[in-house]
């Protein structure tokens, strides 16, 4: 199986391309358009901010193959939300597989980001495993995606927020699951059976 | 990319750091969950748990606190000291610990500690490596043996073990840089292990050098405690490098 995980000016994609090595899958990491649609899989992690990862997607027309794919596209923490059609982190207009708006968390006694352990609740859709229902996962992010329609698994902090959604052949997850231990482990090896 | 590990070591309740192992040169930091708490709300997502008492009595003793942390934060916990029977190992894992940490064990019973390996997997039970001038040390450190680190660890790769804790007795405490030439040559010879570098932490740029030499965790203790890292300097550390 050929797995792609999209390069670009965004941390955490040695992360995710070390959990994959972890079960044994030789990821390829890359930005070129041939690569990424032949791909039998495509990851779109991400850690950063939303307004110059975009501008950099869309200058090397990324954001338009992504758009594109046919197989199973994973996006994670700032790939999901890029995934949405706009952030309020810069006033970003996203790539809109997704229409839902990306939010900042409001001010609350709690602070912001959110960082470290959560549960999952109301896993639905065929990411998460539902035997992973109430298991905890990690999660960094000051931004959220609202519950909607594609929500396919919730965790409340300040609020209820997706915590992963789903439409077609794409799923996202708020969450690292590449840092979430075995339920992440367990979510990265269903999403490669998929 | 390497996962912050902060340490609590537990005596009597409270939450110290000795230096070298001396459990002369005791200082006290307050109450363990209160501890982990603050960690866990600095995005930590791991705790190292020393029980101190244990690893004096050659039997897991201050569980109960295991069992708090455990039932009041997230935390994935690793347990170690004084873990000698399957007994202890129970005790540990029903209280809520994610690992289990042999290392006296791991020289004294071998088939033992394969025992537990076997039975709860390679992701559940670490192997600790303490060691001296090259060689293991055992017992809360009070005893050396004959045994050269890479031979002992390379033994128990052969077996399965898949996680290593390795700390440099000499440096614990000292906050004058961890034991890297130790563990580049672990990682050199074996680049599979998972490799959790422990003494010796003073800065963050210590944790750089690790990172930069493939290592994949650093316990951090008296940093901490001391301020020379704080938290939100982890903190930011671990937004950046998630």
């Amino acid at each position: 199986m050929r797995v792609a995980i999209i390069k670009y000016n965004a941390g955490n994609i040695r992360s995710v391309d070390h959990a994959l090595k972890r079960l044994g899958v030789q990821a390829l990491i890359t930005d070129d358009h041939e690569s990424i649609l032949s791909a039998d899989r495509v990851i779109f992690p991400g850690v950063g901010e939303a307004a110059s990862t975009m501008a950099y997607l869309k200058e090397r027309e990324l954001d338009r193959v992504l758009k594109e794919l046919t197989c199973p596209v994973l996006g994670i923490c700032l790939g999901q939300q890029l995934m949405c059609s706009w952030s309020e982190e810069g006033d970003t207009p996203c790539i809109g597989i997704f229409d839902q708006p990306v939010r900042r968390f409001p001010a609350d006694t709690l602070k912001v980001p959110h960082m470290g352990w959560n549960s999952l609740e109301r896993v639905n859709g065929m990411l998460i495993p539902h035997e992973l229902e109430g298991s905890y996962v990690y999660f960094v992010h000051s931004y959220y995606v609202p519950l909607c329609p594609e929500t396919a698994a919730e965790c409340t902090y300040i609020l209820p927020f997706s915590a992963a959604l789903q439409r077609d052949n794409y799923y996202a997850t708020q969450f690292h699951p590449e840092k979430s231990g075995d339920p992440g482990e367990l979510i990265l090896k269903h999403f490669l059976k998929l | 990319m390497i996962e912050i590990i902060p340490a609590i070591d537990i005596i009597e309740g409270k939450c110290v750091r000795l230096t070298q192992g001396d459990y002369t040169k005791k200082k006290e930091y307050g109450d363990p969950l209160e501890m982990a708490k603050k960690f866990e709300d600095h995005g930590i997502g791991r705790l190292h748990l020393v029980d101190l008492d244990g690893a004096r009595e050659q039997r897991v003793v201050n569980h109960r606190i295991l069992e708090e942390i455990a039932a009041r934060t997230a935390l994935l916990i690793d347990v170690g000291g004084g873990l000698r029977s399957d007994e202890d190992l129970r005790i540990v894992f029903e209280s809520g610990a994610s690992m289990a940490t042999g290392g006296s064990i791991a020289v004294r019973d071998r088939e033992l500690f394969l025992s537990w390996l076997k039975r709860y997997g390679a992701d559940r039970i670490i192997l600790g490596a303490d060691v001296r001038e090259g060689l293991v040390a055992v017992s809360g450190w009070h005893e050396e043996t004959s045994l050269e680190l890479k031979a002992f660890v390379a033994d128990y790769r052969s077996e399965g073990i898949q996680k290593v804790i390795c700390t440099d007795i000499d440096r614990d405490g000292m906050l004058e840089g961890p034991s890297l030439g130790t563990y580049k040559e672990l990682k050199a010879g074996d680049s599979g292990i998972q490799l959790i570098a422990s003494g010796g932490i003073g800065n963050m740029e210590d944790i750089e050098q690790l990172e930069e030499a493939g290592i994949d965790g650093a316990i951090l203790g008296k940093a901490i405690y001391e301020g020379r890292i704080s938290l939100k300097t982890l903190e930011n550390y671990i937004i950046k490098n998630i």
